[in-house]
């Protein structure tokens, strides 16, 4: 066997090397080298950890952690926060927070006097007002279908 | 894969259509001048609905005034309510609603709450949860800046409850609905545009049919989803803002941390600093407007994070 055979098989030359120094030298070498690397520290960082450990993180790595200790606080803050303002403000903090929640979620009677009362204004328009309305209607959704047809990206780069 | 130019073409196009779709719904249905409303009496004893016209209303009405897509100076008396929709209301000085107050999609100028006796509704603006708190309380313009700031953060707990409980459900789809935001923000954007327009024109369609029964489940129906979509949508983007601000690049940075890691916590800090500028008077408003639209568009475009197509007939080989 060849140097080069050697080279190209290295696993069927063993009784290659007990036959040629130089590629005895050069196996040497290179298994060295293989503990080298294993080895080899940047600081007190093992390499090997540390050029994975900087590699970009995927969406789902850590995203399963529920740090509570964080969260309670931070909400908790938001809300004394609140209840001393409304106190400087002179009002009573809890009828305070009533009040504030009551535009995001109004009552019923409020929201069907809305209705019927817009019901009742969009029967005075004009005739050509309600096939605007019909028109836009229909291009809106035919854009918004257009739109829809679109593959999503995120991280599936096929997508491309 | 579409050249770079076609590209960039194709998306000014999309642009502009969206654009051109939310100004034909939500510009001026006629180009005619100020409405004054009076007659040979001195007081109006029907119910007053105004469409796409502005309105001065001079004259006492015994009834309700409803207004869609037009402006109101009020200097009277209304013993009725008073909605406004797509439009904004002045209070003159003669101004007195002895009914609610209702101010959707636009501004309420010279508000009293004295002159208002019944409830004030008008979202977007703290001061619709002031109007009753301001009889009760202290005067000054101080006063009105805390109490101001204190119904921000009120709202924005109620938004933090919304957002653990939302996360802690369905963390996955919440992230997957992020990363889209982050990779395709402006197709999400133009997304949310049209599907609020679309949305608003269906509400249109329905009013159509409420006289008929079927007209107020059709709406309740909408409204829900709407607001669904809505919720969702924002949890997303508070998700994809702490994510951008906070997140973590990689396993070291990750390793490292105790408490900036996790969907939950993301979504925390995201909500945090929109919520920080929503307090900035008018920018922050706008800001919090723009974010709802791309929650709207993310939550539709990604099926509410489930990667679905909304329609197989359709989808892009």
């Amino acid at each position: 066997m060849t140097c080069e055979q050697f080279a190209a098989n290295p696993s069927e030359g063993a009784g290659h090397l007990e036959q040629c120094a130089d590629c005895r030298k050069l196996v040497g070498e290179l298994e060295q080298l293989d503990r080298k690397i294993a080895a080899a520290t940047v600081g007190e960082t093992n390499l090997a950890a540390s050029i994975g450990g900087r590699l970009p993180l995927a969406p789902w790595e850590g995203a399963g952690d529920r740090p509570w200790r964080f969260l309670v606080p931070a909400a908790l803050l938001v809300i004394a926060l609140a209840a001393l303002l409304f106190a400087l403000g002179g009002v009573s903090p809890l009828q305070g927070m009533m009040s504030s929640t009551r535009v995001a979620f109004p009552p019923l009677e409020l929201i069907l006097k809305i209705v019927r009362g817009f019901s009742s204004t969009l029967a005075t328009g004009s005739m050509s007002f309600h096939l605007t309305v019909i028109v836009l209607t229909i291009s809106l959704y035919s854009l918004l279908a257009f739109l829809l047809r679109r593959r999503l990206r995120g991280y599936d780069g096929a997508s491309r | 894969m579409a050249p770079l130019a076609d590209r960039s073409s194709f998306r000014f196009l999309i642009a502009a259509a969206s654009l051109l779709a939310v100004f034909l719904v939500f510009s001026p249905v006629s180009a005619g001048g100020k409405e004054i409303v009076h007659g040979s009496a001195a007081q109006a004893s029907e119910d007053v609905f105004i469409l796409g016209r502005d309105v001065t209303i001079s004259q006492e009405v015994l009834k309700d005034v409803m207004v869609v897509g037009g402006s109101v100076r009020l200097d009277s008396r209304v013993k009725g309510d008073v909605v406004v929709l797509g439009g904004n209301l002045e209070m003159g000085t003669a101004a007195r609603i002895e009914g609610d107050l209702v101010c959707l999609g636009g501004q309420i100028e010279g508000l009293d709450a004295t002159r208002v006796a019944g409830e004030v509704f008008a979202p977007g603006e703290s001061r619709t949860a002031l109007a009753p708190l301001t009889r009760n309380s202290r005067s000054g313009v101080l006063n009105a800046s805390l109490l101001s700031a204190a119904v921000s953060l009120t709202l924005l707990f109620v938004w933090l409850i919304a957002a653990i409980l939302l996360t802690s459900i369905s963390p996955r789809e919440i992230r997957t609905s992020s990363l889209e935001l982050r990779a395709s923000l402006f197709h999400t954007t133009m997304l949310g545009l049209v599907t609020f327009t679309s949305l608003v024109l269906t509400a249109v369609i329905f009013s159509y049919m409420v006289p008929y029964g079927v007209g107020i489940p059709l709406l309740a129906i909408l409204g829900m989803f709407g607001f669904v979509a809505k919720v969702y949508g924002m949890v997303a983007v508070f998700h994809a803002v702490g994510t951008a601000l906070a997140g973590a690049r990689n396993a070291d940075q990750l390793a490292s941390r105790r408490f900036l890691r996790g969907d939950l916590t993301m979504v925390m800090v995201g909500l945090l600093v929109l919520g920080a500028l929503r307090l900035i008077p008018v920018v922050g408003q706008f800001l919090w407007m723009i974010a709802s639209l791309v929650a709207l568009g993310v939550a539709i475009g990604t099926g509410f994070g489930r990667r679905e197509p909304w329609f197989l007939a359709l989808a892009k080989a």
